[in-house]
């Protein structure tokens, strides 16, 4: 039943597209009325299994005329058929703010007379960034976000690993860039599921259960990787994705390939300096030269407002201390994290670390 | 083909119920319209229109006194309008038979033709 749905859509939309204006002009005043503007854009595209359609309707939810927050919105609105209520949460916002910034966002389509169109070359490079940047922010909310439901986590990793998809059988999206981006998803993706435990407390690299890592996904990596790299274009992602490669084809976390992952990020740093991926980078020569090399490394990050407010850096800094045996100091550096971590789950993490220090 | 507008009635009390709708109803009712109005863009005769809220202010005459409308006790009142093309009179009365409008028994669709003043 839902088959033939399905197929009989694809079948209008196949129609219409052969008459590509008038499948415009016939979709202009419903998107102008405020009767009809909404479900418009949502009925056009979210079921249609036409990938064209899709990659359109991404472009213009990314259209820079959009503030970042809504693409991200519209995106999983129109392309991923996300109730509001869905897409709330995901934001870890409240429906009324989710409405008016779709809201606000369909108004500017409509302002911007924005066309439902893959944009020109000139533009193509710039607008594809913005693309993979909607896309990523979607990706990392369902990644990172521990406070999530697994649910929620599941759905966006995959709707931005099928969007990274889509962008990635069009001959004029399918960029080295592109390609980076997607191979990046992937391996990050192989790990979803292996770190955080039945409880939900964060489980580190280095005590994740690689048995369990999604194999296939990191083959689609690789070949993504592969693909990316047959040009001269390197880019942040290309350099990301090769930092996640060499964990993921790292039988052990002690096999792991220290010495490239830090040159790397010293690449990295340079291409996207940012005081996370320093923090990043001195976790990796914590790695390959020892606890005290860490710390060193972060020295100079200790009062960057980007990092003060969140936990990682301290607990960063807490382990390693603890390492060397400075339990003290160890302890007041895990008493700063915990005060700052958001979620139960790295709580519980942090507290962990902290019942594992000797008592006083 | 001339230029019609389909004025919409409702009870002053039917247009508080469609506001005080559960997303979810209002959801169900503008997929209705987003229907009708479908079907109407398909075949090129739709212009536009707009839902109207109920508050509103009426302004009287040479006076230009201001009251507090449309709320007459017991009367209509505009709850929006839609402008189609139709060929004749006749026409814009049968596209307008699928008008959700019409969905409740005291809901009207008023049909009027376009003027067009040269």
């Amino acid at each position: 039943m839902e088959a033939t749905v399905a197929r009989n859509r694809a079948l209008d939309l196949l129609r219409k597209k052969k008459h590509e204006e008038a499948f415009v002009r016939h979709l202009n005043p419903l998107l102008t009325s405020e009767y009809t503007a909404s479900l418009t854009l949502e009925e056009a595209f979210k079921n249609s299994v036409l990938e064209d359609e899709q990659l359109r309707m991404m472009f213009s939810c990314c259209h820079p005329s959009i503030s970042e927050d809504a693409q991200g919105a519209l995106i999983l609105k129109t392309l991923c058929g996300f109730s509001v209520a869905e897409i709330a949460s995901a934001f870890l916002s409240n429906e009324e703010t989710i409405t008016k910034r779709l809201f606000r966002a369909r108004e500017k389509l409509r302002e911007e007379k924005v066309s439902f169109e893959v944009p020109p070359d000139a533009d193509l490079t710039e607008r594809i960034e913005s693309v993979l940047t909607a896309i990523y922010l979607l990706f990392n909310e369902g990644y990172h976000a521990t406070h999530h439901s697994l649910l929620i986590r599941e759905d966006l990793v995959e709707e931005a690993l099928r969007l990274g998809y889509l962008l990635t059988k069009n001959d004029r999206t399918k960029t080295p860039n592109t390609l980076a981006f997607v191979a990046l998803m992937c391996f990050h993706a192989s790990r979803l599921y292996s770190r955080i435990d039945s409880i939900g407390t964060f489980i580190p690299l280095k005590e994740q259960d690689r048995s369990q890592w999604n194999r296939e996904l990191v083959q689609k990596g690789i070949s993504f990787l592969q693909q990316a790299s047959q040009g001269e274009t390197v880019s942040a992602y290309h350099l990301e994705a090769a930092i996640a490669y060499e964990h993921c084809i790292a039988p052990t976390y002690d096999s792991t390939n220290w010495e490239s992952i830090d040159h790397l990020y010293a690449k990295l740093v340079q291409v996207r300096p940012a005081p996370l991926i320093t923090f990043q980078h001195a976790i990796i020569k914590a790695e390959r030269f020892g606890p005290e090399a860490g710390l060193q490394h972060v020295a100079p990050l200790e009062n960057d407002p980007a990092l003060s407010n969140h936990h990682f850096l301290f607990t960063a800094k807490g382990m390693w201390l603890a390492q060397l045996n400075r339990n003290t100091e160890a302890r007041i550096q895990y008493q700063k994290a915990i005060h700052l971590a958001q979620v139960p789950s790295e709580k519980n993490f942090i507290q962990s670390k902290i019942d594992a220090l000797p008592s006083l | 083909m001339k230029d019609f507008m389909l004025v919409f009635r409702n009870p002053a009390s039917n247009q508080e119920t469609f506001a005080n709708q559960s997303p979810e109803q209002m959801q169900a009712e503008m997929a209705l319209w987003n229907n009708w109005m479908g079907k109407l863009a398909e075949q090129n005769k739709l212009i536009g229109g707009e839902p109207l809220h109920p508050e509103g202010k009426v302004l009287h005459g040479t006076k230009k006194k201001v009251t507090d409308g449309p709320f007459i006790e017991g009367k209509d009142i505009v709850g929006g309008y839609v402008l189609i093309k139709a060929e004749s009179l006749e026409e814009a009365v049968a596209l307008s038979k699928d008008c959700p409008q019409l969905n409740s028994d005291d809901g009207t669709v008023e049909v009027r033709e376009i003027m067009k003043v040269s």
